[in-house]
């Protein structure tokens, strides 16, 4: 009997052995920090030498007008939007950090939309998740420039997926979708000021 | 000749028929749904095997179904000792119930034993196909789809051979 239970035991060990270590490795999934919030704005505005930041706060029914137009629940209370201007003071956009959980962690980026309100560029920040990190290459990234808050944002249909990588495409579809729907909705009848200059800013 | 097993498949009855019929059957669904994934996965062609573990980073955006980048080395191991493992006791078991049919033992041997081979060279071709030149992928990948092909074929014909050997209407019951 003894004998019998170590074999299972042993098995059992085994089989553990051979089975795919995802619950293991997520476990260990390290935090890649890949751009601090300075370094972000410089990368979705490069020539960005001046910043306004500003915190919108939606009311319950822009809340919930977003939620019907996003077909999705909308936690924020608020946002934080960060107006870019050049060295000149010329309004470059607007950028905007957020996160997005994928499989089991947030994903945390930046959305920089120009004052056209179409997406100029989108930069990782922050992956935490064991797969799917190809999210943050140039070559997916590059397929949200110039979508606007009417463009779909939606895998396989203004979105290639990646393969490996569904779950964090999503999640950065549903990102990027999110902000440019805020960012428009607010700064469309609030436009911003157009010129920077020190001290305030005028419109 | 028997190959050392004594043909006792077409004299299985009741529960052990039953069983073993259930078996075949069911990992035959399996095995065929891993078949349709990778068909979706490789499209079916020596471009679309290449793309799937080096990546289309040289396919225009608007000409490619889906991004795809070259599979890291901890994807590689995971997908290959998940193969090898499961193929080999795959073949163990439905190898194994063939071994016990009537069929001559040269064609028993040979549909037994020719998968474990051909999963080598299925997943050997996978690794090739990854870490050596670029020159060779395609070759690789043909190779890849000749031996994925072998084993599905052998798998194929032992499941239809034992089922048939089982349930033939002549049989003696």
């Amino acid at each position: 009997m003894t004998r019998t239970l170590r074999l299972v035991a042993l098995l059992s060990l085994v089989l553990v052995g051979l089975s795919p270590h995802q619950g293991f490795a997520q476990a260990n999934a390290a935090e890649h920090i890949y751009l601090t919030r300075e370094q972000a704005l410089k990368e979705v505005f490069p020539k960005s030498a001046k910043y306004v930041s500003q915190t919108v706060a939606l009311s319950a029914a822009q809340l919930r007008q977003a939620e019907h137009a996003l077909s999705r629940k909308v936690d924020e209370k608020s946002f934080n939007a960060v107006l870019a201007y050049d060295a000149a003071g010329k309004f470059l956009g607007y950028a905007v950090v957020t996160e997005e959980r994928g499989k089991y962690r947030p994903i945390t980026f930046i959305v920089g939309i120009d004052p056209h309100f179409r997406v100029a560029k989108v930069a990782i920040m922050a992956y935490r998740e064991d797969r799917g990190g190809e999210v943050r290459t140039p070559r997916f990234l590059y397929q949200y420039r110039g979508k606007t808050a009417d463009d779909p944002i939606r895998t396989n249909a203004d979105i290639l997926n990646i393969s490996g990588a569904t779950i964090s495409v999503r999640a950065i579809n549903a990102g990027v979708k999110r902000v440019l729907y805020l960012v428009t909705d607010h700064y469309r009848h609030a436009a911003p000021a157009l010129t920077y200059e020190a001290g305030r800013t005028a419109r | 000749m028997t190959n050392g097993v004594a043909p006792r498949l077409g004299i299985v009855n009741g529960v052990v028929r039953w069983f073993l019929t259930a078996f075949l059957v069911t990992i035959t669904a399996g095995y065929a749904t891993g078949i349709y994934f990778v068909s979706f996965t490789t499209h079916s062609s020596v471009t679309g095997t290449v793309h799937q573990f080096r990546g289309n980073e040289d396919v225009p955006l608007d000409e490619a179904r889906e991004i795809k980048y070259a599979k890291d080395t901890l994807e590689m191991l995971n997908v290959i000792h998940a193969h090898v493992t499961s193929f080999a006791l795959i073949y163990l078991a439905v190898g194994g119930i063939f071994l016990f049919s009537s069929y001559r033992p040269a064609l028993k041997g040979l549909l037994a034993v020719e998968p474990f081979a051909a999963t080598l060279i299925l997943f050997g071709g996978m690794a090739a196909l990854r870490y050596l030149g670029s020159g060779a992928a395609g070759a690789f990948a043909g190779l890849m789809m000749v031996a994925g092909l072998s084993t599905f074929g052998c798998f194929l014909a032992m499941v239809v051979l034992s089922l048939w050997e089982m349930w033939r209407p002549s049989r003696q019951d």
